[in-house]
């Protein structure tokens, strides 16, 4: 502590109580002032929202609950009713994805099946999936870009999609402080929107740039609302949470093949269970060559891409 | 022991951090700073950019303008030579198949509507992919394991199973190699991004952020 920070026992200064009182004062009015956009905040969460557990302790009856409001929620929004639904993993099931890196021409129609199915904000503007122009020959994703427009395939230019890897070590899952993302039994790693606090951690460790925070509130038109909804995929998220690919869990876990595999008009990409060894996805981690993204960084992804020879 | 007095704080250093409170508050309360740059309008999305529809319409049957193939070719002995030179009815058909370029490459010689296989045996179009086996042998089987072509419907056996599309949903039989699309819009560049962007002019555009 330096001399003059002692306090003085002259009688020229003030009272140290005089002092607090009006420093704290003025303290009050500047907190005041920085929250005071806070007060444009509508619906703050109900006291059960504030209450709720982690998705992984909950009841049936706790997660029937929470189905039951957030179904309530989206239809006063929206002003649809939505088929709110928690498909849990499938026994024996490990997902898998491959995109054949020589057929894709770079349409770009994935990116917006993913947008309609997923409810993903259109203004500001969220996309899980990345359509990166990669120079033929060369594999530098810095040199890449993904402004192009018009008719594609480009002259001497290849498409490389980029979405969540689903990685078997998953580096958003360690970075995450509150545990509000994991790895589902089935490989998906998920997000549980009412837990995560938004501070985007997980977004710094993800080596592919694969996660997306909704910076202001989500906007989407109620006529373009996908009612099939999956508590932990594509039921509308708030503000301030960060969200990403899930292999369409409320789908896929149904069965079907997740938006952007029915989308694709040059059949890049691929979608199956890896423990069954008859399944697509084995074929082609049999008989393709497959390489993933970034190897180097070891995150083991389930997202495989690969060509034919 | 007397009563201590209290310690003072000096006028000045009181006088700094209430003023920088105050300072603080107004810079606050006038937002000296703005607010963020608003959104770019953003068009509302065709429903054409997520149309799960192939390419290509399938046709159900074998019609040529409207009418069966059997109305001018049933019961007629196959017709020889290069269209071409005969060529007034069926000019339009381009045939851009690398080699093969031969009618009956792939159409029956007796019966129009089908195609044929190795040995003379009717292929019918509802079958169109065994006429492509016959010369893309290894396509047709990456197709039958899943690995070229699109499926869709169920990955899960269990649940109905995938649904293949054929070889003609999306090459044209007679003009295979897949033709140019149109992309989609590109991603939208948030505005304060793209303010932080042209701060750092001529560093070149890159990664995938
Ligand atoms: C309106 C009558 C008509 C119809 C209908 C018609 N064709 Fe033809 N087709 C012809 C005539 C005439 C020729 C010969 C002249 C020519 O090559 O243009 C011909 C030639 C052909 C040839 C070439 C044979 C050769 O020797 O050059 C093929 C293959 C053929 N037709 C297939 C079909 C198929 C398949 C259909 C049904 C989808 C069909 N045609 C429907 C009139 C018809
Ligand atoms: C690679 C095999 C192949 C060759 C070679 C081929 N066709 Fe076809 N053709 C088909 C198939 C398959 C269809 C039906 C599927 C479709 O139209 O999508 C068809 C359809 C047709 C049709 C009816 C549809 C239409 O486009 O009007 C006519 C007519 C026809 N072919 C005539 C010809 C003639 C004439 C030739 C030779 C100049 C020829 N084809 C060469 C495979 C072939
Ligand atoms: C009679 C043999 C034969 C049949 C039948 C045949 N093709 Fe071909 N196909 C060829 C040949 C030859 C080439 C040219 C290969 C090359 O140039 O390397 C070719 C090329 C292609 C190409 C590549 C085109 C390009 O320009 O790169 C596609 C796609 C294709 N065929 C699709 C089909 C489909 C779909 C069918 C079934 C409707 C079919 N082929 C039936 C012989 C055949
Ligand atoms: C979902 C669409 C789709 C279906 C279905 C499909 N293909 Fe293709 N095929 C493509 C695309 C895309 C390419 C790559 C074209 C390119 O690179 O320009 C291709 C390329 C080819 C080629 C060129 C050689 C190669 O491997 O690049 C052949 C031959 C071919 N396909 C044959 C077939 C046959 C035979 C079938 C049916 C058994 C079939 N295709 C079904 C989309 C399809």
């Amino acid at each position: 502590m330096s001399e003059e920070w002692k306090p003085v026992e002259d009688g020229t200064g003030i009272s140290r109580r005089a002092f607090l009182a009006a420093a704290a004062t003025a303290a009050v009015a500047a907190t005041a002032a920085a929250l005071a956009p806070m007060k444009d905040i509508a619906d703050l969460p109900s006291l059960e929202e504030f209450l709720r557990k982690h998705y992984t302790e909950l009841t049936p009856a706790d997660k029937a609950a929470i189905i039951a409001r957030i179904s309530e929620q989206v239809e006063k929004k929206y002003g649809v009713k939505p088929n709110l639904t928690d498909p849990p993993p499938l026994d024996g099931v490990e997902f898998g994805y491959a995109l054949n890196i020589g057929r894709c021409v770079g349409c770009r129609k994935c990116v917006f099946a993913c947008v309609d199915e997923n409810n993903q904000s259109r203004n500001p503007e969220i996309q899980y999936i990345r359509v990166l122009e990669m120079k033929k020959g060369s594999i530098d994703v810095e040199s890449s870009t993904t402004e192009y427009e018009g008719e594609v395939p480009k002259k001497d230019s290849y498409y490389m999609p980029v979405q969540c890897q689903q990685c078997r070590k998953a580096p958003c899952v360690k970075a995450c402080p509150v545990k509000a993302t994991w790895q589902e039994p089935d490989g998906v790693v998920v997000i549980d929107y009412n837990w995560c606090i938004g501070c985007r951690y997980c977004i710094a460790a993800c080596p592919y740039g694969a996660r997306r925070f909704n910076w202001q509130e989500p906007h989407i038109p109620a006529d373009e609302l996908n009612p099939e909804m999956g508590l932990l995929s594509n039921r509308p998220r708030p503000k301030g949470v960060v969200e990403k690919c899930h292999f369409c869990l409320h789908r896929t876990r149904n069965g079907k093949y997740p938006a952007c595999v029915e989308v694709c008009p040059t059949g890049s990409r691929k979608f199956g269970n890896l423990l069954d060894p008859n399944s697509e996805i084995s074929n082609i981690l049999q008989n393709k060559r497959v390489y993933v993204l970034k190897e180097e960084v070891g995150t083991l992804p389930r997202f495989y891409y690969y060509f034919d020879i | 022991m007397g009563a201590e007095t209290p310690p003072k704080i000096p006028l000045w250093a009181a006088g700094a951090s209430v003023g920088g409170f105050m300072l603080l508050a107004v810079f606050f309360a006038t937002n000296l700073l703005g607010n963020a740059p608003p959104n770019d309008e953003i068009p509302k999305l065709s429903p054409e950019y997520a149309d799960t529809a192939t390419v290509r319409k399938v046709r159900k049957e074998m019609t040529f303008d409207g009418a069966p193939c059997s109305s001018c070719h049933e019961g007629t002995e196959p017709l020889q030579g290069d269209p071409k030179e005969k060529g007034v009815f069926h000019e339009k058909i381009e045939i851009k198949h690398g080699r093969n370029q031969h009618c009956f490459n792939c159409h029956h010689r007796k019966q129009p509507a089908d195609f044929s296989n190795f040995d003379g045996s009717a292929i019918k179009l509802a079958d169109v992919q065994l006429l492509c086996a016959k010369c893309h042998g290894t396509t047709f089987r990456d197709w039958n394991n899943g690995a070229h072509g699109r499926r869709s419907g169920h990955w899960d056996v269990a649940k109905g199973g995938p649904k293949p599309t054929v070889c003609i949903a999306c090459h044209n039989p007679h003009w295979p190699i897949f033709k140019p699309l149109k992309a989609a819009p590109a991603p939208h560049v948030n505005p304060r991004t793209r303010a932080r962007k042209s701060a750092h002019a001529g560093a070149e555009h890159g990664g995938h952020e």
